[in-house]
């Protein structure tokens, strides 16, 4: 079974991540290709991912690959939640089902581990 | 326009699962052979090739965000836990896949693809875009 520290992290550094994803889309809509290297929404959003990926690699440390890697999906779940609160994208049947079936794929990933 | 998904921006995508998962790889490699006594040791080079492989791919994966559709990008992105359950075992023997994680993968697979299909408009909202520009 996983341990509590590695889904602690995992659940941290994906929640990072997805702020990550979000930071970065705000930075990217709308704006110019060779403006976007000097906006500091993109490289604020590149520290989080940064960040996410040092919480990524302390939970491989400790933990196997085939456990870890799909457990991070979790971080599309962030992504749905946080782009549904702050860049005003509908909620549909499609993203709560694939919202459940995420959730139910990681507990499987955790049973078998 | 059924599909504005450029072969271009699936090549792309493909490529990037496959740097991502060489990237995933790598790291495992690195990290195992790790020595925490040794703070400096945290910089060999699978840990470095790794961040290589996986910055090379999310480069691949904006370009082809660029250009193509998440309902036909995200199943392939998704293929790359394929990947990973398929290639952890056979590089590290203490890694073994079985019915549950299985199980879980292919679950996490099929929902990442319906948050794919999720962004795909119906064909109503799509003429509407096209005639307000």
């Amino acid at each position: 079974m996983v341990s509590a520290f590695v889904l602690l992290i995992i659940g941290f550094g994906s929640l990072i991540g997805a702020t990550g994803n979000l930071v970065i889309k705000k930075a990217v809509d709308g704006a110019e290709f060779r403006k976007l290297l000097f906006s500091p929404k993109l490289w604020g959003g590149m520290i989080l991912y940064g960040l996410s990926v040092l919480c990524y690699l302390l939970a491989l440390s400790r933990e196997e690959l085939s456990v870890v890697y799909p457990l991070v999906s979790l971080t599309y779940v962030w992504t749905i939640v946080l782009s549904v609160k702050y860049l005003n994208e509908k909620m549909n049947g499609w993203k709560y089902l694939s919202l459940t079936g995420i959730i139910f794929g990681i507990v499987l990933i955790g049973m078998g581990s | 326009m059924s599909d504005k998904t450029s072969s271009k921006a699936i090549i792309l995508i493909i490529l990037c699962t496959f740097f991502t998962s060489v990237g995933q790889l790598l790291w495992k490699k690195g990290l195992v052979s790790l020595n925490f006594s040794d703070g400096l040791s945290f910089l060999n080079l699978f840990i470095i090739l790794g961040f290589v492989s996986y910055g090379f791919g999310f480069i691949l994966m904006l370009l082809a965000l660029k250009s193509g559709e998440l309902s036909v990008l995200y199943p392939i992105i998704a293929t790359s836990f394929i990947w990973i359950s398929i290639f952890s075992p056979i590089f590290f023997p203490t890694d073994v896949m079985n019915l549950w994680k299985w199980g879980g993968v292919i679950l996490i697979i099929i929902s990442v693809s319906l948050l794919g299909m999720s962004t795909k408009k119906s064909k109503g909202a799509e003429a509407k875009e096209e005639i307000n520009g």
